[in-house]
């Protein structure tokens, strides 16, 4: 009986910790945004503290964001345990860490929710990274 | 006179319960440093953290004084990192595992029950952090910030599983041994 109560002690929360993560993985698998695959026709803006602003077309392959900016863009940052944290574009910094700017990413004009490492690339997306005020974040 | 006496030292005792002795202010202390110093180290690691594991330990050996471990602790990040947004989100994330912690120490619970809770923690951590976004750019804002966010709650809950299940009794035991 003791016997009985130790392998429940045991495999009780084993059992239930693993059905939290399939729960926890199912949902990602239905509602994450997904990628598309083949050539994509995109652009891309940055727009500086000064408003000065670079625009790029790019042609490209990449699933995700970073991967297809970095075709046309110089891009430091830091991997962090929530993604890829954007730091410097072109020599330009604005990190959120060190200071109240930080590069916003806005995708056909609506405030991602991606960071640039998660954000998926279609065909005819327009990005924009703007240096913006952490006050102003997602408003 | 009498009934006010009686109340003045049942308010004596209650303070003396409340407040902190030196002995207790120095574990308290080298605690938080401890959890301070250690989450600074690891950070390198992608959802690697063992604040999570001490958290439930200084509860369970502090009860409500663990709480003044967790907002100086809180406030050391601050300073060290910033007040910026995700700081917000500390103010209530650490108390709801202390809360947790309260309850499960109520009774005795096997190694592998605290692991789970902890592991389950690590799991539903990118949810209630959302909360902040949630304010910030209301439900669409928080709910795809968390999905997009469970691969990585995925390798934290099974990072604070394992780590929980080899070192909380060991620790557990260490410091009964030295207090």
């Amino acid at each position: 009986m003791e016997k009985q109560n130790n392998r429940n002690r045991i495999w009780i929360p084993i059992t239930a910790f693993v059905l939290a993560i399939a729960l926890l993985a199912g949902l990602w698998a239905i509602f994450s945004q997904k990628p598309t695959e083949g050539s994509k026709h995109i652009s891309i803006a940055v727009v500086y503290e000064d408003g000065k602003t670079e625009n790029f077309t790019v042609d490209t392959d990449a699933e995700y964001l970073k991967e297809a900016a970095e075709s046309v863009l110089s891009i430091e940052g830091k991997e962090t345990q929530y993604g890829f944290s954007l730091y410097t574009i072109n020599g330009v910094t604005a990190d959120f860490s060190q200071g109240d700017q930080y590069w916003a990413l806005y995708v056909n004009g609506e405030y991602g929710q991606y960071g640039i490492d998660q954000q998926p690339v279609t065909d005819g997306d327009q990005y924009q990274f703007i240096v913006e005020n952490i006050e102003n974040a997602s408003k | 006179m009498a009934i006010n006496i009686n109340s003045s030292l049942k308010t004596l005792k209650m303070l003396q319960n409340n407040s902190l002795t030196a002995k207790e202010l120095v574990r308290l202390s080298v605690c938080t440093a401890i959890l301070f110093v250690l989450q600074i180290a690891l950070s390198p690691l992608p959802n690697i953290e063992m604040v999570t594991l001490l958290i439930l330990l200084y509860t369970r050996w502090f009860q409500k004084k663990a709480l003044f471990i967790i907002y100086v602790f809180v406030l050391l990040e601050g300073v060290f990192y910033g007040f910026h947004f995700w700081w917000f989100g500390y103010l209530y994330i650490w108390a709801f595992l202390w809360i947790i912690a309260t309850l499960l120490d109520k009774r005795p619970r096997s190694v592998w029950t605290w692991a789970a809770f902890g592991g389950g923690f690590g799991l539903l951590f990118g949810l209630f952090f959302s909360l902040i976004y949630l304010l910030a750019g209301g439900i669409p804002t928080a709910l795809a910030w968390w999905i997009a966010g469970i691969p990585f709650d995925i390798l934290h809950g099974v990072s604070n599983f394992i780590l929980i299940r080899i070192l909380f009794q060991p620790l557990d035991r260490l410091y009964h041994s030295i207090a």
